[in-house]
């Protein structure tokens, strides 16, 4: 290697040195700590040894960490049903249906808010008092205003409306990004050759942003792993009891509210790091088949 | 009488079409609708609250904001969001552009690897990092200020800054990069003279993300800042809305203050937000 070549290389070094630093100790570190810990009975004070598998054991025979997951399971009827509204809406945008210019500045609006002043919002809506119970009373269907986050299958059906009602935005502004990307002359040499509406949505739209889809999907799913919690903070803080739990929230609620100890916590964060990485590794899969595909 | 403006129909209205326009119509209210809610009931007093929610009020009544700034001192948080959110675009501006540049533009041996590494901890939850990081924060006494939080967000937001902007770099003309150097430039002279001028654009719509989850995010700064004087707008408002359960116009006058930076951001900087949903994984 030359001098120049040296210093060319030195000098690349040096510009991704912050970054590189600053993920190694801030992103890094904590990575390697967390995974650590969960094998020890650390509690953030004086005990710090070594148990070995001991906090995953107590966890997996935990019954609050079982429900903690199915209740993630239950959550991903999000995920279906905000594509598809997305869909939906993206394709009507994409025909340019009556009132679409007014509607487009307003879908996205959602996104704009704090998820937790979203939260608090659901929460103010479907309390015993609020405007929902309010418009059931009103039209005279009172045996339906219940207390909405009193009970667990009604309080996780409010949690997920409001993730589908957030991410309604962001699905549609995504599928349209990827419809515009399509040649308008192949919808056009459809529409001569006399398919309707929903034959070139089914041949031709469909396939065409199916990858976009498949990554919506997995990142959807993968988000509500990790992006629920300040729903779930908000809404309904876990309850009744751990009926509306997540594993994200799960990880607050051992860690920083508990004082049952910081190894178990760490625990719990091993397993939620366990699920995203293999949700994430699901995505380069595909997307490198899908590249494949392309090519 | 105003002009009449005659609306030219290209296809004939079909009960189709009827049906999705109401469909458009009813999800178009349930958007608006929480802002009209928070707007209408913040000048509310508790009881004419509690007799309508609905309706506009009776008399625009600023107490409920006057009381938020006199006695609950949003503006102090407002403030301490601010700074975090402008610190951190700042920060990681300048750290994303050095390194997207060397990325996009001065490939070494082995610098695909390490591109890949730090797009793969983009997908690293916060709440993993967030326990040793807590601890680490308090040995070095970060803790109730404001670095703490920058520094988590700078870290946990590199990644996809790095991502969006090394993809845009990377379609910047490799002669321009090379007139520079013909013309003396340095690293930084390229960058300040090629670099950011053309990537002007992918630097606002980074921005315009970082921002808003800066600005919006809950759980960092709800751990790491404990003291109401330091605390996000966000984090300050959460302890609002659980202490004035009994009080909605007034919680509803705190989360309207929360939301308006955001929205007057978003009427902005909208098309920037469309091209970052679009390059990838922004949420």
């Amino acid at each position: 290697m030359s001098r120049t070549q040296r210093k060319v290389l030195a000098v690349s070094l040096l510009g991704i040195a912050p970054a590189v630093l600053i993920l190694l100790a801030f992103r890094a570190y904590p990575l390697g700590s967390v995974i650590y810990n969960s094998f020890t009975n650390w509690d953030g004070l004086f005990k710090h040894d070594f148990i070995g598998v001991r906090n995953y054991v107590r966890l997996f025979r935990a019954d609050y960490f079982w429900m903690t997951l199915v209740n993630c399971f239950i959550m991903f009827i999000n995920v279906p049903i905000q594509i598809l509204v997305g869909l939906v809406v993206s394709m009507l945008l994409y025909e340019k249906t009556l009132g679409w210019r007014f509607f487009r500045s307003l879908y996205y609006l959602p996104q704009i808010v704090s998820a937790v002043i979203v939260g608090y919002l659901f929460a103010i809506f479907f309390s015993f008092d609020g405007p929902v119970n309010t418009v059931l009373r009103f039209t005279g269907a009172s045996r339906l205003a219940i207390e909405w986050l009193g009970s667990r299958p009604t309080a996780i059906g409010v949690v997920i409306t409001a993730l589908v009602w957030i991410n309604i935005g962001w699905q549609g502004v995504l599928m349209l990004g990827a419809m515009t990307t399509i040649e308008p002359s192949v919808f056009e040499a459809a529409r001569i050759d006399g398919a309707g509406f929903w034959r070139r949505t089914f041949s031709i739209m469909l396939p065409m942003i199916g990858r976009v889809i498949e990554y919506s999907f997995v990142y959807s799913v993968a988000w509500t792993f990790t992006g629920v919690f300040p729903f779930i903070y908000s809404i309904t803080n876990g309850g009744p009891v751990y009926g509306t739990t997540t594993l994200d929230f799960l990880v607050y609620q051992k860690a920083f509210r508990e004082t049952s100890g910081l190894g178990q916590a760490c625990a719990v964060a091993v397993v939620l790091l366990v699920i995203v990485s293999a949700l994430t590794a699901v995505q380069r899969a595909v997307s490198e088949r899908a590249n494949r595909w392309d090519s | 009488m105003g002009q009449l403006i005659l609306v030219v129909r290209r296809r004939p209205l079909r009960p189709g079409t009827i049906a999705i326009f109401i469909a458009f119509l009813v999800l178009s209210a349930s958007f608006l609708f929480p802002f009209y809610y928070m707007f209408v009931n913040s000048f509310k007093s508790t009881a004419e609250y509690y007799k309508s929610s609905f309706k506009l009020p009776r008399v625009f009544d600023w107490s409920n904001f006057a009381t938020m700034i006199s006695q609950f001192h949003i503006q102090i948080n407002l403030l301490n969001s601010l700074f975090i959110s402008v610190s951190t675009i700042a920060l990681i501006t300048v750290v994303g552009v050095l390194a997207a540049y060397v990325f996009a533009k001065r490939p070494f041996p082995g610098s695909r690897g390490v591109f890949l590494a730090i797009i793969f901890t983009m997908f690293m939850p916060n709440q993993v990092t967030l326990i040793p990081l807590y601890f680490l924060y308090s040995r070095i006494n970060l803790i109730n200020t404001p670095y703490s939080v920058i520094i988590s967000f700078l870290a946990s937001g590199i990644p996809s800054c790095i991502m969006l902007l090394t993809a845009y770099f990377k379609g910047i003309p490799n002669e321009l990069c090379e007139a520079a150097i013909i013309d003396g430039c340095g690293f930084f002279g390229i960058i300040r003279n090629v670099i950011i001028p053309m990537g002007k654009p992918v630097i606002a719509v980074n921005a315009t993300f970082v921002f808003l989850r800066t600005w919006n995010d809950f759980l960092t700064p709800l751990i790491l800042l404990t003291r109401k004087e330091t605390q996000t707008v966000m984090v300050a408002l959460s302890a609002l809305v659980s202490r004035y359960s009994a009080d909605p116009p007034y919680q509803m006058a705190g989360l309207l203050i929360a939301t308006v930076p955001a929205v007057v951001m978003y009427l902005f900087f909208q098309k920037y937000l469309v091209e970052g949903v679009n390059a990838g994984s922004l949420k």
